[in-house]
């Protein structure tokens, strides 16, 4: 008798861990979200002195941000990735940094913003600052 | 297989799930402090633009401009974060004085935030 009891809580035990993994399982998936692809490199079409803000604004389109900083005019794009295998998340964050000089592309630079991990859930990116600017 | 094994595998994972860590912010603040890169009287604002990019907020007015960056950091189990805005002034496009301001310390645990300032 106390061997059939072990035998089926052994079973219920069994049960349990083969429904937790099931639903860990599904839980692997990698998402991104912005214009760019920071794993990419610079876009390629974008070449310093040639291509033209419109060219970037017609390719990219609307930046995250558009100003003058430092009497430069400079378009932001942002990029996140996010991961999750199993038990593991990870986060990262970057921007493509776009400086025109007189309309034309002067300087490009992919700048990071942030990282983080996490076991057992995403990374903290929910606790993460806005991405929206001032 | 053990029952006891199997909950106490569970209530690990449960507290693993509490373990994460992340940080946001492109000047990294020690202590809540600026590294000794800005010096107000000599840094410009294209040596900050090269050194630590684009910042997340800018606004200028007539001979003064402001770059204002965010620092970021959250880590672990029950959590301890903190949360800065670093404002840069300029005026006549040198350091005039910088500001740290510390928006929030905030405990989380699992997903439950609590902001303690």
């Amino acid at each position: 008798m106390d061997k059939m009891r072990m035998r089926h809580k052994s079973r219920r035990a069994v049960l349990i861990l083969c429904m937790a993994l099931s639903l860990l399982l599904p839980a692997c998936y990698s998402t991104f979200s912005g214009k760019f692809q920071a794993q990419e490199g610079i876009p390629q079409f974008i070449k310093r002195g040639q291509t033209t803000r419109s060219e970037v604004f017609d390719k990219l389109g609307e930046p995250l941000a558009h100003r003058f900083v430092a009497g430069t005019e400079t378009a932001v794009y942002g990029n996140d990735r996010i991961s999750f295998w199993f038990f593991y998340g990870s986060y990262e964050g970057h921007e493509l940094v776009i400086r025109f000089e007189n309309q034309i592309v002067s300087d490009v630079r992919i700048e990071k913003t942030g990282s983080g991990w996490g076991l057992f859930m995403q990374p903290a990116q929910f606790a993460l600052p806005e991405r929206s600017r001032p | 297989m053990n029952l006891k094994l199997v909950w106490g595998m569970g209530l690990l994972m449960f507290v693993l799930t509490g373990c994460f860590e992340t940080t946001a912010g492109k000047i990294p603040l020690v202590d809540g402090k600026l590294p000794p890169f800005f010096q107000v009287g000599k840094t410009t604002p294209s040596e900050v633009l090269n050194r630590f990019g684009e910042p997340w907020g800018y606004r200028e007015y007539e001979n003064r401009s402001v770059m204002i960056y965010e620092y970021y950091w959250h880590t672990f189990g029950i959590v301890y974060g903190e949360h800065f805005q670093i404002y840069l002034v300029f005026e006549g496009n040198i350091l005039k004085k910088t500001d740290v301001q510390r928006l929030q310390v905030a405990a989380t645990a699992w997903g439950v935030n609590s902001s303690l300032k």
